[in-house]
Formats: C-alpha cells, structure tokens, sequence
C-alpha cells in the first residue's frame, strides 16, 4: 500500500474530484504559468495565488493540513534554492531591494506551485494525469517519465522504509558523523544498485510485450464543450491576479 | 505443423561475467501440456526461460511451435510465447491496471477499442475485473500476479511461461492460482522450487541442474526419486513422502 497520503484522497467525490483530468492538468500549467508571470516582489499576488491553492483544497474537501504538511517536506529544499538565488544576486537588483524580498518572493512562488502539484494529487487518480498529459499533447518521453517516475516512486519508498526498519533493528544510525555518513552511502549505494536493476528487468518486461519505441494508449472520452468552456473562464480566472499585479 | 509447442536443443549460454548458465540444454514440450522445470537455485532455469522468446540468445536451436527462433521471426515469436516474471512489480509498469494489460494488444497494433475489449476479457479470465481502474501497488501481491498473467492472456499467447508463479503467495493465492491456470488452455511451463504445485498442476517435469536437462517425465514419476531429486539439491515433496510411509501402528 502507499505512503503517498494526499492519494488517498482522490476517492472523494468533490467538485475538483468531478473535473476532467485533462482541464485540471491545463489549469496546474495556466496556474504555474502565472505563479510565475507574476511581477517580482509583489507579494499579495502570491498570496491570492497561496489562497486560491488553500481554497481549492477545501472546496475538494482534502484537509488542508495533509497537503499543507507534504508540501512542508520541501521548504527546506525551497530555502535551500532561495539562498542560492540570493547569493547569486546580480548588483542592481541587490541595490533596489530589500536583501530578504527576493528569497521569500521565490519561495512562496515554489510553494505555490507545489500546493498546486499536490492538489492534483490528491483529486486525480495518476493515471489520468498521465492519460491527461499525453491528450494535451505532452512530449510521450516526457508522459512516460511521469508515467514511470509515479508508478515506482512508491516502490522507491517502500524501499526506504524497508532499509529504515532494518537500520533500526541493527541499532539503528552511529551518533558519530563518519560511521552515519558511510552507513548512509553504503545503503543509497544498495538502492540505487536495486533501481538499477528492476530498470533493466522493467526493460525486459517492455521488450517481452512488444515494446518497439513508441507509446501507444487507450482511447479518452471526448471532452465536452461545457469542459472546455469552464476550463477557459477558471482560465481566465486565474489570470486576474497577476494581471492585476502588472496593472497596479 | 508441429506437435511440440517448445523444443530446446543443445543449448549454451555463458553471462557476459563468463558464468556458464546454460551447458547443452535440451527438452521439448508438446502442444497442451502443463509442464514445470524443476531444479536449484542456480541451475539455469530463469536463464532458460528467457531464451524462449529471444530476450536471451544463446548457442543451440530453440523452437516455438515447429519454427527455428531467429532475428527475422522475434517479433511473431514473442506474439507467441508470453512470459511471467518473478516478481510482478517488474512486469506491471503502467499507472493503471487496464493499461498494463492493453499494453501488449497495442503494441501488436490493434485498434485501442480492441485492445480494450481483450484486457478486459482477460481481467475477466483471471478474475481481477473488478480491479481494472486501480493502481497496480494498491493491489496484493498475489493480485497483481494474476494482473501479469491477464497482460500476457490479452496478447493471446500459444505459450506461457511463468518464473516461480508462488513464490511469495499465500496459501490461498496460490490455490487461486493453480485453480487458474488450469483453466487458461493453453501450453504452460512454470519454473519452480515449489514441488507441491508442480504435482497439482503440471503433467510433464523436467528437473534441471548445472545449465542441463537431467531427466523428464511425469511428475509424479520423476519427484518420487528421492535420491535423484537429493542429489540435485531437492527434496521428496511431503504429499509423496507421506504416501509412501507405513499406517502407523493401531
């Protein structure tokens, strides 16, 4: 079974649950797309972008705390980057903005993003979004990366959580900072030499079924006009806010 | 046409490492039958296996349902030969359970609206229907199993072949499991340790050790050698042994 919590919720029946996959994958891009275009350091146009995710999680009703909390896992990566970029500061903007803007104007623009990603998740079983992605015209490598990356990723993570239950049954990490750092490299090198080898078994499955290079899938239903049209106007809708970020 | 759906001759394979896994290797199997390689770890039977429909090529000739495996007939050969892996979380790579198994009919370039009817008749043949619209890792262990062998029915295969078809099945999946393949009819070969099923299931054994065929018939016949299976490193079944020991006294 999964660790994944926001998945447990895509049995819900809510309205976000009810929207076509292929209109919620395009809203995600339309989404990000204007976290994005959003003009820098206008922070309440991230904000609304931050409130439309919270609300939009309640409205699909998945606790906001479960996707709040997976979305927490990332904020350190998110600093992390926000330093980076801070660091890296070109002269002009270092001398017309405040030295702490420019980190946290990316960091809530990546959490954005993230909660966006997340709530997908959580109301769209991943086969549709793959389904969904090869529909609007997705790359097939890049459909099928996803494809792949989200049906092992739970495999990975069992994975993890198994060599973590062994770890703990032989005493668990050494406090000292060498041992803990070769027990670590010593058990990454393990599951990388595992992922290594289910690719090359996934690989054979493939080439044993037929696979010749080229995705083929299962035919979608046709999206309806109602769809499409309450796809464009929550288009639209989402524009607003940073469009009237560039206007103010 | 031929009356063997396998026939293995004098077959070698060494690894790239230079391990000899396969040393003159030959069995045949008839159209129909329920055959089972038997043998110890080691022996050579998942090499074997995969050289049945052209993964691995080796020195010696393999031939599916009369006709020499070659580089020209790969593709028309593995229309024919289906196989089952191990462990089903290397076979079931798509996000979705219909989509695993629709994925062996697209690729032999059937319409999707066929490809479809044929998953869905062989979720039907395995008894997994119901589970059509789920994701491959919220099923059990043995379900996903049975999802394996629906993607390999839905290709329509005149063979299958399965690699340790119980390993880590309960016993209830496993008794699902026999109950299955025994309605599926179509030519089987399973490698496997368990000797058990092999008598529930198969009529023709092969027991298999050092990358060679040592000796072959019915299985009942050939797993009541206790010498011969212990000195390839396998043990008497216990439905066997228990027959042949004496009533116990009053």
């Amino acid at each position: 079974m999964t660790a994944f919590a926001p998945e447990r919720y895509v049995s819900l029946d809510g309205p976000i649950h009810r929207l076509d996959a292929r209109v919620k994958v395009a809203l995600l891009a339309v989404f990000a797309a204007c976290v994005v275009a959003a003009p820098r350091g206008r922070l309440e146009a991230l904000g609304i972008y931050l409130g439309i995710g919270v609300g939009l999680t309640l409205l699909a009703r998945v606790p906001p705390t479960v996707i709040l909390r997976r979305a927490a896992i990332m904020l350190p990566v998110f600093a992390g980057v926000a330093l980076v970029s801070m660091l890296f500061r070109t002269e002009t903007s270092a001398s017309t903005v405040p030295a702490w803007l420019p980190p946290l104007d990316l960091m809530l623009r990546l959490l954005a993003i993230l909660l966006g990603g997340l709530l997908l998740a959580a109301t769209t079983p991943l086969w549709r979004v793959s389904h969904a992605l090869r529909a609007l015209g997705a790359p097939a490598l890049i459909a099928l990366l996803f494809s792949f990356v989200a049906r092992y990723a739970f495999l990975l993570l069992e994975r993890v959580m198994a060599l973590h239950r062994a770890l703990l049954g032989r005493g668990g990490l050494p406090k000292r900072l060498g041992p803990r750092a070769r027990m670590l490299t010593s058990a990454s090198t393990a599951l990388l030499l595992r992922a290594y080898e289910r690719a090359e078994q996934v690989a054979i499955a493939m080439e044993a079924r037929g696979w010749d290079g080229r995705m083929r899938s299962l035919p979608l239903p046709r999206l309806g006009g109602k769809a499409i049209l309450g796809g464009v106007v929550a288009a639209l809708l989402l524009a607003l806010p940073c469009a009237w970020a560039w206007l103010r | 046409m031929s009356d063997e759906a396998i026939a293995v001759e004098d077959l070698y394979y060494t690894y790239p490492d230079g391990t000899p896994a396969l040393r003159g290797a030959t069995f045949a199997v008839p159209r129909g039958a329920r055959a089972a390689l038997v043998g110890p770890n080691g022996a050579g039977k998942s090499t074997l296996i995969l050289h049945l429909n052209g993964i691995l090529r080796g020195q010696g000739r393999v031939k599916i349902l009369g006709e020499t495996l070659t580089t020209e007939n790969l593709r028309a050969v593995r229309r024919k030969v289906g196989l089952v892996f191990q462990n089903p979380d290397d076979q079931l790579f798509a996000l979705r359970v219909l989509d695993d198994v629709a994925y062996g009919p697209l690729n032999q370039d059937l319409p999707p609206e066929e490809a479809e009817r044929r998953a869905r008749e062989a979720l039907e043949a395995v008894g997994m229907a119901h589970a059509a619209d789920k994701a491959p890792h919220h099923l059990s262990f043995g379900e996903r199993r049975r999802v394996c062998i629906a993607g390999l029915l839905a290709m329509q295969p005149e063979i299958l072949v399965l690699d340790e078809p119980t390993a880590n099945l309960d016993p209830r999946g496993r008794r699902e499991l026999i109950n299955m393949l025994k309605t599926l009819g179509v030519t089987l070969l399973v490698a496997s340790h368990d000797l058990e099923f092999v008598l529930d299931l198969c009529d023709l054994g092969f027991l298999m050790d050092e990358g060679r065929i040592i000796a072959g018939g019915p299985p009942r016949e050939l797993l009541s050698n206790a010498q011969l299976l212990s000195a390839h490193g396998l043990e008497q079944p216990l439905s066997l042994r228990l027959r042949r020991s004496p009533e116990p006294p009053g």
